[in-house]
């Protein structure tokens, strides 16, 4: 195993055990692999490994939780996360075309990175907003009502 | 114990049974996918919905898997149109991203997707758009998956975790894209990995082994026992054409419960490659020969005959095999006695191998004989090394030495003391060790081409049951004996193993009360009777 946390990520990761009964350990897991993510910024399958080693649990049971939610990335992302919400509500107030701007300023298509490894855009379930739809999350900023301009905005301001 | 009513029949259950298993008492099949007697229930596939009464007069549907017979006068129905109306949805949904490959699947013909399809599903599909396609994956050295056929039961997750304990598999991805997988680097790779693909209900698991094979209602099946080690797993051996093609576990709940090991799933390869002694032969001018039958017998006699003393000073021994049935083993004592009148008798101990308890507590012996307590207890007897010994000091000159193992090895010492021996006959399947020693040698039967009875290491006789005719001119070996104490001027009485088991009850301690009725197809323990309850069934 070459794969290990930081000094300071192992002490918070203990922490985050330590919160369950040692019987109960996997219940872990979440926490751990948002740990992770921040860690390495995606979680590769040695990320997976490792978590399972820190929570004594078959690997392929991490697996199972870092490859059902999609906000766990298994693969390398941009610096930015575009995250554009395409639930019902968004969709009826045009995410449509916000992602279609975005895939023709970024010159990606969704669920791709660009070359210069600045931006990844993918299309998501609900982010929690919906009488502001449609709306997007970049990295940990929501943004919410938007329009094309601001869309624009929002990358230009970004560094 | 709580009276309820499944489909106006009334069966009086267990309370803590599930529904399914108490429709199972009164006759009453209870579709299900997920649900396996065996393992964790789970109540994932949504197949076993009936309906119960939930409060008077109101009928719910609940999981036949999940929910257990708690009290007296529970109301199930397992035919209402709610009920078939749910199987047909349920069935459905299954079948969305379902292939239409039955024409080419190993399962076609065993599996619950196509029975209940017919049983309880729509005809057409009203799904237009394009079916997912997940790849085929090669889970591990014997299992290979087909993704598209999974219905996602859990069963292999759920075998894996709570029967083997190597928790190798799991769900991978969310919703539609959930798919069975490994870990990077971990493969599907434990003793007990061939059960997956016979438990699940679709063709999604398939052993390598049993892969684009003839299909299977064209097999005739052996209801016998694995012969791989001492343990005794309960199975069923698929035959076509003088080849076994396939070997799966039968249920035992005293002996192997619903599984059997890789090596016992797979180990009649051993078998059917094997170079096999096809015809009894003579040494001639130091090289084994071809002969007749007639002529083999008769070399018996002469090589022995000389040496078998009239009041007990016989210089000829016997050695028998946990690899033959207890029959076999009791008509070569009496072959000793009888013929030989000799009371030099030994048995060959295998070396062991190596053992191993899974999670659940299912075991595969490091004795990998069969049949190692049986011939003790039939033959008295529980190594050679008095046989060894015997020819050492020369009171030993002739040996009636017995194989019918495929790994049979002799020890250095074994070896030269054989070697030593004026007459050597040696009644064997394979071209062993013991063959290349032996002055005559009789060619016997493998355990897939006789009748008979095993004692596993619990002392559980269990039944052995011939599939077809040992090759060539090769015999099964009670015959052989029988012959050969005919030679010799003696009749070892009847012939038929059943037979042999009415007097093996009678003079055999700790067999009393045994006879093939009693037997049965689950076997049944040593010691269960007194000598005058020897009635049998």
């Amino acid at each position: 195993m070459t794969l290990e946390f930081s000094p300071e990520a192992r002490q918070r990761a203990e922490t985050i055990i330590r919160r369950y009964p040692p019987q109960y350990k996997k219940a872990a897991v979440i926490p751990l692999l948002h740990l992770a993510q921040e860690e390495w910024g995606y979680i590769s399958a040695e990320a997976m490994a490792y978590v399972a080693t820190l929570i004594e649990a078959p690997p392929v049971k991490v697996a199972e939780v870092a490859t059902f939610y999609p906000m766990f990335n298994k693969e390398p992302i941009g610096k930015y996360e575009i995250q554009v919400c395409h639930t019902l509500p968004c969709a009826l107030t045009g995410c449509g075309r916000i992602v279609k701007h975005l895939c023709e300023k970024l010159n990606i298509q969704v669920g791709q990175t660009t070359p210069d490894r600045r931006f990844t855009l993918k299309k998501v379930e609900c982010l929690a907003a919906c009488d502001r739809g449609p709306v997007m999350l970049v990295n940990k900023t929501l943004y919410t009502n938007l329009t094309l301009e601001q869309v624009d905005d929002i990358l230009n301001g970004l560094e | 114990m709580p009276t309820i009513k499944i489909d106006e029949k009334e069966v009086t259950v267990d309370a803590g049974l599930t529904l399914i298993q108490a429709a199972a008492t009164a006759g009453i099949d209870i579709p299900h996918f997920c649900y396996h007697p065996g393992l964790p229930i789970d109540g994932n596939c949504r197949m076993c919905l009936v309906e119960m009464e939930i409060r008077p007069g109101v009928f719910g549907l609940v999981a036949g898997c999940v929910q257990t017979v708690t009290k007296d006068g529970m109301q199930i129905r397992t035919n209402t149109p709610t009920v078939l109306k749910n199987r047909e949805g349920v069935m459905e949904f299954f079948l969305i991203n379902h292939p239409l490959d039955c024409p080419w699947c190993d399962q076609a013909g065993e599996c619950r997707l196509q029975d209940y399809s017919f049983e309880h599903g729509r005809a057409d599909s009203r799904f237009v758009e394009t079916k997912r396609v997940p790849p085929k994956k090669d889970l591990g050295p014997h299992i290979l998956l087909y993704s598209t056929r999974c219905i996602l039961c859990t069963r292999c997750i759920r075998f894996c975790d709570e029967i083997a304990g190597t928790s190798e598999l799991g769900i991978v991805h969310m919703g539609s894209h959930s798919e069975i997988d490994t870990f990077p680097g971990q493969p599907l790779d434990n003793k007990l990995s061939g059960n997956v693909a016979d438990i699940c209900p679709v063709g999604a698991l398939v052993t390598k082994d049993f892969l684009y094979k003839p299909r299977i209602w064209h097999y005739t099946t052996v209801r016998t026992i694995c012969t791989g080690c001492s343990t005794g797993c309960n199975t069923m051996m698929e035959v076509m054409h003088q080849k076994i093609y396939r070997i799966r576990p039968r249920e035992n709940m005293e002996v192997n419960q619903y599984w059997m090991c890789d090596d016992g799933r797979f180990g009649y390869h051993a078998l059917q490659e094997a170079e096999r002694v096809k015809v009894p032969m003579k040494r001639v001018n130091g090289t084994l020969q071809a002969t007749t039958w007639k002529e083999a017998l008769q070399a018996v006699s002469d090589g022995f005959s000389r040496l078998i003393g009239e009041t007990g000073q016989s210089a000829v021994g016997v050695v028998g095999s946990a690899q033959w049935t207890n029959e076999e083993n009791f008509l070569l004592s009496k072959l000793a006695r009888e013929a030989f009148k000799t009371s030099h008798i030994g048995l060959y101990v295998k070396p062991p191998g190596e053992g191993w308890v899974s999670k659940s507590g299912f075991r595969i012996e490091a004795d990998k004989t069969p049949n190692a307590r049986g011939a003790r207890e039939m033959l008295g007897a529980a190594d050679m090394r008095g046989i060894v010994d015997g020819i050492n000091a020369g009171t030993i000159k002739g040996l009636y030495i017995v194989g019918g193992d495929l790994g049979l090895v002799l020890s250095a010492a074994e070896k030269e003391a054989l070697g030593k021996l004026e007459c050597l006959v040696v009644q064997d399947i394979v071209h062993s060790e013991l063959v290349d020693l032996a002055h005559v040698v009789l060619a016997g039967a493998s355990w897939a081409e006789k009748d008979g009875t095993m004692t596993n290491v619990n002392g559980r006789v269990q039944r052995l049951r011939r599939a077809f005719p040992p090759p060539g001119e090769a015999r099964t070996d009670g015959e052989i004996i029988r012959q050969v104490g005919k030679q010799c001027g003696v009749d070892l009485g009847p012939g038929a193993p059943a037979e042999i088991m009415n007097e093996i009850a009678r003079t055999v301690e700790g067999y009393a009360g045994l006879s093939y009725s009693v037997i049965g197809e689950q076997g049944a323990m040593t010691g269960i009777g007194q000598p005058s309850e020897a009635a049998g069934g």
